[in-house]
């Protein structure tokens, strides 16, 4: 989606038109709408034609739908509101219709815009991960373009290194001077966002709508589920940026305001995974402003790895705050590991409510220093670091 | 040559048996039999005995994964099982009526083995009932004095029970390496 938007007719696709009404919207294209549209298939569009009043048009809608999130125009006879398309009366009115295909482009541009957002904030890191970030025997169960990534799975190549992770280099976290580099204010953020939905719905026991930027999603407090198309590669963006407050609406709704569900809906995410995605892609290795970096972290308990995006070293970071609470800059010492990863993990813990105040005295896991040379003896982490190695390949 | 054993606990139709066999490199060793008791009702056919998986290491080195028996009368062997294990995995039905209770007894039952290894704690079946979450089981575990990795976990998913089974490891210790 690189190629400038304004300079060439909108490539659309049509959904639910018969041959008839293909060819009278072509000839009407071609004619009053002054080539803005050329059509072509649909794995090159980047916007679609709707008609709801043809034949199974509800059904193909829905169904085309779930596979396509770019931009629509939906066309019927009596008004309707569709989630996430732009609605235009039949027969067309060549004003209307030109004035959805610029609401379109805009929607377009905008994309294209936070796009550049998240290249920018993807940039080389300063010094190359640790062996095990190139480990690529683990298997990321994700899904790229179609929607959000499911959440689980594992960071495991460079570029997803840097969006979860960031790449401020490990000198900015030892230097005074630089610490400004290493906070952010998650209230500012889409990260912010989340949570006050899921309050608000509570509060109200009614779902929430949450528009930002021209896209929405719901929250819906009784399955404790979020309801969104937004593809990764617009939300990504969205939640790497501050979001300017007017550009955020949020209120309750009623339950047939939100759009019709299908069993399995592939828009239905859990609350907990697209948080913590969110966490970790605000963040980008910064902490929250006003965390103390030499204050010991203790979890409340572990992250959810089953379920969750796993960043590099995730594992080893929360045993040792599970075992042993440790400061940020401490741990990474005692790992050796990046300063961001552990600085991004711990972004995403809190997100989800894991960090505790440290309470040494109580429930201490037994033993002692989670890193003593003879807490383990030399045979037991050959075996251990053997059957590690073994439960990370894939098969 | 040391053996090194991982144990699998837990109730009747929690996953033991297909938690190891997902991650086992031999067909699973298994004494299921038919269930004649109040066992039927949950599992027509249950493990007896115990269960047994192997995971073959780098050169010779073997670890050896055992499944307890799921009924509580078979307990007397569970002491014989832990001898010398590397930790335990404990698996929770979470659509059982009390499956706390269920934590409550295999803590209990193997509270020596754990204050001596490591204890991390697979839930299962959480698509099918989504309460409690796993918010209240660290909860609870708290209240037996206990910290441990808690997880959801499909028993049929390779990659669940490898995190799982990792977690455990990492406890044990966390400057572990896969390339130590």
């Amino acid at each position: 989606m690189n190629t400038p938007l304004l300079d060439h007719p909108l490539k659309v696709t049509l959904v639910g038109l018969d041959e008839r009404a293909q060819t009278r919207l072509e000839m009407f294209l071609r004619g009053r709408a002054q080539d803005v549209c050329v059509l072509v298939g649909e794995h090159e569009a980047e916007a679609a034609i709707v008609d709801l009043d043809g034949f199974g048009g509800e059904r193909l809608w829905q169904a085309f739908r779930s596979r396509f999130y770019g931009p629509a125009v939906v066309m019927s006879v009596a008004e309707r509101r569709v989630h996430n398309a732009l609605w235009v009366r039949k027969p067309l009115d060549t004003g209307e219709f030109l004035d959805a295909i610029k609401s379109v482009r805009q929607r377009l541009q905008t994309e294209c815009q936070l796009h550049e957002v998240a290249q920018a904030a993807t940039v080389p890191v300063a010094e190359p991960p640790a062996g095990a970030l190139r480990d690529k025997t683990s298997d990321p169960v994700r899904d790229e373009g179609e929607g959000v990534s499911r959440a689980a799975g594992l960071v495991w190549d460079e570029q997803q290194i840097h969006a979860y992770c960031g790449a401020i280099d490990d000198a900015a976290y030892l230097t005074p001077t630089r610490r400004a580099e290493l906070f952010y204010v998650p209230e500012r953020y889409f990260q912010g966002l989340l949570p006050q939905a899921r309050q608000l719905a509570e509060k109200h026991a009614m779902p929430v709508r949450l528009d930002i930027m021209g896209y929405t999603l719901f929250y819906l407090p009784e399955s404790r589920k979020v309801l969104s198309d937004i593809r990764e590669n617009i939300l990504r963006p969205l939640c790497v940026m501050p979001l300017p407050q007017p550009s955020v609406k949020m209120h309750v709704v009623p339950q047939h305001e939100l759009p019709p569900l299908m069993p399995g809906d592939p828009r239905l995410h859990s609350f907990e995974e697209l948080l913590w995605l969110m966490a970790l892609w605000a963040s980008r290795g910064r902490v929250p402003e006003g965390t103390d970096l030499d204050t010991p972290v203790s979890l409340s308990g572990w992250p959810n790895f089953t379920r969750l995006l796993m960043t590099p070293n995730a594992m080893q970071i929360a045993a040792l705050w599970h075992m042993q609470p440790t400061s940020l800059l401490q741990t990474a010492k005692r790992l050796a590991i990046p300063h961001r990863q552990i600085f991004a993990l711990f972004s995403a813990c809190q997100a989800l409510g894991l960090i505790q105040a440290v309470n040494t005295g109580s429930m201490a896991v037994p033993g002692r220093d989670a890193l003593a040379a003879d807490s383990v003896s030399a045979e037991k982490r050959g075996i251990l670091g053997s059957l590690l190695r073994k439960l990370k390949l894939t098969r | 040559m040391a053996q090194h054993k991982i144990i699998f606990a837990g109730p009747v139709g929690a996953g033991k048996t297909t938690a190891i066999s997902v991650i086992s490199d031999i067909p699973i060793v298994s004494t299921d039999e038919s269930a004649s008791d109040m066992t039927l009702v949950r599992k027509p056919n249950t493990t007896v005995a115990m269960d047994y998986g192997l995971m073959k290491l780098d050169g010779q080195e073997r670890v050896h994964l055992y499944g307890t028996p799921g009924q509580e009368r078979f307990n007397f062997m569970w002491d014989i099982l832990t001898e010398g294990g590397l930790g335990l995995v404990l698996l929770l039905d979470n659509t059982r009526v009390n499956p706390f209770k269920d934590m409550s007894f295999y803590v209990g039952a193997f509270r020596e083995f754990i204050d001596q290894t490591r204890l991390v704690i697979g839930v299962t079946r959480m698509d099918e009932r989504q309460d409690p979450g796993l918010e209240r089981y660290n909860a609870h575990l708290g209240t037996l004095g206990l910290k441990a990795p808690i997880f959801e976990v499909d028993a049929r998913r390779r990659r669940d029970v490898a995190i799982l089974v990792q977690a455990l490891l990492y406890s044990l210790a966390p400057g572990i390496a896969a390339d130590a």
